[in-house]
């Protein structure tokens, strides 16, 4: 998995690459914890997401209670096969997908 | 181990060549000054002598008898006589000249110079003969056989050339090796009153003996390098041997018996014991080691603790994991009393405690209650809150409750006890065994497989509400169907769609939805360990990364109802 961020004011995208899963969740909650203080905006691009577990679930989770708190968090470039995943766990009805 | 090249064999090596060629060296320059300064002592004596010579005889009277013998020997050069006769005959034609008075004279006078002289061999005066080449002897200080008598001729190297064009050169010393032994050879000019060069007087000494003290020179000194190479090699032997070869062989030797060492309890090590005060680089290495076993001792101390707590843990884990196992209800047949159904469910954790868990329950006497969620996560976060999860809505799921009110209080109270972020994914389905309806709440979890009586398995499309413990107050409604006898329900987790074989691929739907329908006329007891086995041989060689769990239910006829049920 590789993150790519990208801070402009306090709008902040991070598009993600690769795997999401146990091994690599906790590498990007690290990351994106570091980054979100005082992020009112954060843009998730998951054009290059290939694969997305529970425990990715989680890390979005808890961006989007976090983001709750402080702005809003937006979903772009979802895959079918995301897509499904977000339907099947009841995730589209909590998310921001554009 | 014995080395090849000992440390002790390297050295000597090093210091024989060393000895060899800085004696070598020395030797080759002492024999040269050596022999270089007597050779020219040498020469300097033989041109002395022959000067001497030169100045003694009277040059009147040489000149004369050079003048006599040339016209007798000019009329008839370079003859060579062969019988004694004839010999006789050719050095009578100079007795004319010999008898002189004078010529005895200064026979006697160039005498006392030869034997005054212990090592002139030989000392005569010769007439150069431009003509010839030659020399012809005037006298010859020698009273042996092998004199050679006025007359006598000699060819004249072509080294001496020079002295025909100037005849004050002489003939400078130089040194030869021939059937006279080692010779020193030099001839001076005689002076004629006039100052013209009328003869020559000339030298040989003997080198015989210094050549013989040159190679006793020689020996001696080649004895004594010798010795003294020998010497120093024993020597730096015996200190190699002593501050390097000991000290490096104990240390070896300590550190090769390190491990038996540690394993010989209470015993002193080899290591501590070293002694070796040579105060240089091996003292050095000696401490380091010595360090080193206490760093190694230390360190093994520390991770035998840790790897006691590890064990510990793993062991706690491991009974965790049983505990764990046994909340799930996991004696089949379940309902042995009841022919209205059969279930069968199973679960495989990885390798740590999981998160999943399958629960089945009669709710009433009538309604049977199917449970199958996940908990996000793995190890002991995710069982206690897998614990906590079943509790909650085997609790809630009471008789007449609507499915979707019980997933919405449960949802409220695990977000309350969730400081982790966790969440579980949840299905739950009570089936009225009277009616066949069938009332279900998704809350993210797998849809189901339905496999109606004489059909196939099929995804059963219900649309997911949010997981549970996720976000507060989400509501979540109850949806239902109605199966026939005959119908089949399969409920699993993600861990057999996701388990990963090891080119990373994944089981998947369609795998699992083939494999369900080669063994759908089984009872579940059947299907699930055909279902295992299937992901089994998928996955081969690679690790289980998730738990495995799976809960297959037939509804095989219609309950009766009871009196007081209509």
């Amino acid at each position: 998995m590789t993150i790519e961020k990208n801070l402009n004011g306090t709008e902040l995208s991070a598009a993600i690459a690769g795997r999401l899963d146990t091994t690599t969740a906790p590498e990007l909650e690290a990351s994106l914890k570091e980054s979100l203080d005082g992020v009112t905006r954060l843009v998730l691009d998951f054009a290059a997401l290939e694969y997305l577990s529970s425990a990715g679930l989680r890390v979005l989770l808890a961006a989007q209670k976090t983001m709750n708190k402080q702005g809003e968090m937006i979903i772009r470039n979802v895959n079918e096969t995301i897509g499904e995943i977000f339907d099947v766990t009841g995730f589209v009805d909590i998310l921001t997908i554009e | 181990m014995k080395p090849k090249f000992s440390l002790k064999i390297k050295s000597i090596l090093i210091v024989l060549m060393i000895a060899l060629v800085l004696s070598g060296t020395a030797i080759f320059i002492s024999y040269r000054v050596y022999a270089t300064t007597m050779d020219n002592r040498y020469r300097t004596t033989a041109m002395d002598l022959a000067k001497t010579a030169a100045a003694l005889a009277d040059p009147d009277a040489v000149a004369q008898y050079a003048e006599q013998m040339m016209q007798i020997y000019r009329a008839d050069p370079m003859q060579e006589p062969e019988t004694d006769e004839e010999l006789a005959a050719y050095y009578a034609r100079y007795d004319d000249i010999t008898g002189d008075a004078y010529y005895s004279v200064l026979y006697k006078a160039l005498d006392s110079i030869k034997s005054n002289n212990g090592d002139v061999l030989y000392l005569y005066l010769f007439v150069l003969d431009p003509d010839t080449k030659t020399g012809v002897y005037l006298i010859d200080i020698d009273a042996s056989e092998y004199a050679c008598p006025m007359g006598t001729w000699d060819i004249i190297y072509e080294g001496n050339y020079a002295v025909f064009e100037d005849p004050t050169i002489g003939f400078p010393a130089y040194i030869s090796n021939s059937e006279y032994g080692w010779l020193c050879s030099a001839g001076a000019p005689v002076y004629g009153t006039d100052g013209s060069v009328i003869a020559y007087a000339m030298i040989d000494v003997s080198m015989d003996e210094v050549m013989a003290d040159r190679e006793a020179f020689l020996e001696n000194i080649l004895l004594i390098m010798v010795i003294a190479t020998l010497v120093l090699a024993l020597l730096l032997m015996w200190i190699i041997n002593r501050i390097v070869v000991r000290p490096i062989n104990s240390l070896s030797f300590a550190a090769a018996s390190f491990v038996s060492d540690q394993k010989a309890d209470g015993e002193v090590s080899a290591i501590s014991q070293l002694d070796i005060r040579t105060s240089d680089e091996i003292q050095n290495l000696s401490e380091s080691i010595k360090r080193m076993e206490r760093d190694i001792n230390q360190y093994i101390e520390d991770l035998g603790n840790v790897t006691a707590e590890k064990e510990r843990i793993g062991a706690e884990l491991d009974i965790a994991r049983h505990i764990q196992a046994s909340m799930l209800p996991c004696i089949f047949p379940a309902f042995p009393e009841r022919n209205e159904i059969d279930i069968y469910a199973t679960m495989n954790p990885a390798k740590e405690v999981g998160g999943d868990f399958y629960d089945f329950f009669m709710v009433d006497d009538r309604h049977l209650a199917i449970v199958m969620a996940d908990v996000s996560g793995k190890g002991v976060p995710a069982a206690l809150f897998m614990v906590i999860g079943k509790t909650l809505i085997k609790d809630h799921t009471t008789p007449g409750s609507d499915l979707g009110t019980v997933f919405t209080e449960v949802n409220n109270l695990l977000c309350e006890s969730n400081s982790e972020e966790l969440f579980i994914t949840a299905f739950e389905g009570v089936l009225d065994l009277v009616t066949g309806e069938f009332v279900y709440v998704n809350a993210g979890h797998e849809m189901p497989f339905i496999c109606k009586a004489g059909g196939d398995f099929e995804p059963y499309k219900i649309r997911a509400a949010f997981v549970l413990a996720g976000m507060e107050n989400m509501r979540y409604r109850a949806g239902s169907m109605t199966l026939e006898p005959g119908d089949k329900i399969f409920q699993y987790t993600d861990g057999v769609t996701e388990a990963t074989n090891s080119h990373n691929e994944l089981y998947g739907m369609e795998r699992l939805t083939a494999i369900l329908n080669q063994v759908k006329n089984q009872t579940p007891s059947g299907i699930l360990p055909a279902v295992k086995a299937d992901v089994d041989a998928f996955v081969g060689e690679a690790p289980q990364f998730d738990d495995i769990t799976m809960l297959c239910l037939e509804y095989k006829a219609r309950m009766e109802p009871k009196e007081d049920d209509r």
